[in-house]
């Protein structure tokens, strides 16, 4: 490889770090525009939607690279998207060295993600929390909080089969609402459906709808369209794993 | 004050909840909590002022993210890292619940309700983000063209 493929190559990487961790399209061009600018590229063209980036560069030379990428998993995570905001900023200001730059992405990208307690902890946390928002008593947020140890673990359990995202969301709805009821009928708690909305928002896509509108705002109809289209997905499945328990034990239809 | 504190403070730490889960760092959590608080404040605000939950839902949601936009900006931090969590108490589970309960119990009038208040929901939310987005686009156009006349 010669060294302007090794810099594309670590470019790409860098946005493929912010895909994953849930940027938007237009900042992950925008990041990957400048740091070739930075080195020398005369053009970048970037073209990214949820599950693919792809990066051609121009050379002084006349010579043309590209590298594409294909994006599966998404794990949201906010540190790295400012981590590699932070470089791309230092590069503009100076471009570093490739030994440099190598290091620097893949201190990015072997980042501890959010640990297991932390989860943990902002599970109890938000359902907890969404409870007494929604005007629940004392008894209802703890419920809540039990469920949210449930949805936990149900979760973890869902992520170690590998399971596909969208079946995952339907098992842990359901696993979720079944608890809830647990609840409301051993007499802990009174409300079933705020114990359940407090638990359903910790499943709700609100991130990857919040990006898809300001994609599709900024000019990537496709990725914010294609995004949306994920969320109500998602939104359809949480709805989905609801209704099997609702069905049966809330006696409806 | 009850009906204020106590939403305020269960809006917070939501959002806190949401930081831990995003993987934000440091004091940024303590300001996206600031702001999940400052969201349902603003969205009870406006509930009491005028009943309407879709115009409260935008009122909510646009002064949330101008607020984000511009601590984003003074702390050189990617908006949506700040935008993401801090609308968080608004997102309208609540409507997706009753709707799927109405739609399992067969009441198709509630159904049709609840969804059609989702759907307006989401999109007055999704409205208050354009409308900011648009905004923060003009004025840093307007910012960099009179920057490069300077120069």
């Amino acid at each position: 490889m010669t060294y302007q493929e090794n810099i594309l190559e670590q470019i790409t990487e860098a946005g493929e770090i912010l895909l994953l961790s849930g940027a938007e399209v237009s900042r992950i061009e925008d990041t990957i525009k400048r740091i070739a600018h930075a080195y020398g590229f005369v053009r970048a063209d970037v073209f990214s939607i949820t599950s693919t980036l792809i990066v051609t560069a121009y050379t002084k030379e006349g010579d043309i690279y590209t590298i594409s990428r294909r994006v599966t998993s998404h794990q949201l995570d906010m540190q790295r998207i400012d981590a590699v905001n932070r470089l791309s900023r230092r590069i503009c200001a100076s471009p570093l060295s490739l030994e440099d730059l190598v290091e620097q992405i893949d201190r990015i990208r072997l980042m501890p993600g959010c640990s297991g307690i932390q989860t943990f902890v902002a599970y109890l946390m938000v359902s907890g929390a969404f409870a007494l928002l929604y005007h629940g008593t004392i008894m209802d947020c703890i419920a809540s909080a039990v469920c949210s140890i449930a949805l936990f673990f149900t979760k973890r359990g869902s992520e170690y089969l590998k399971l596909q995202s969208t079946i995952q969301t339907i098992v842990v709805s359901t696993i979720m609402c079944f608890c809830a009821y647990l609840m409301t009928g051993l007499g802990v708690a009174q409300h079933t459906d705020i114990i359940i909305i407090s638990n359903i928002m910790l499943l709700v896509p609100g991130l990857a709808f919040m990006t898809s509108v300001r994609d599709m705002i900024l000019g990537d109809t496709i990725t914010g369209l294609l995004g949306i289209c994920e969320a109500i997905i998602q939104a359809f499945a949480i709805a989905i794993g609801c209704v099997l328990i609702l069905w049966k034990i809330g006696g409806g239809i | 004050m009850n009906e204020w504190i106590i939403p305020a403070v269960a809006a917070a730490f939501t959002s806190y909840g949401f930081s831990l889960l995003f993987h934000i760092n440091g004091y940024k959590i303590f300001i996206v909590s600031l702001g999940g608080a400052l969201d349902w404040l603003i969205y009870l605000l406006s509930m009491n002022m005028n009943d309407n939950r879709i115009l409260s839902f935008f009122i909510a949601t646009a002064v949330s993210a101008l607020f984000a936009e511009i601590v984003a900006r003074l702390i050189k931090a990617p908006v949506i890292t700040l935008i993401a969590p801090m609308l968080i108490p608004l997102v309208p589970g609540s409507d997706l619940y009753y709707s799927t309960f109405a739609l399992v119990r067969g009441h198709m009038e509630d159904f049709s309700s609840y969804g059609t208040q989702l759907i307006f929901e989401v999109g007055a939310m999704s409205l208050g983000l354009i409308v900011i987005a648009c905004f923060m686009q003009i004025y840093t156009r307007i910012l960099t063209i009179l920057k490069q006349k300077q120069a």
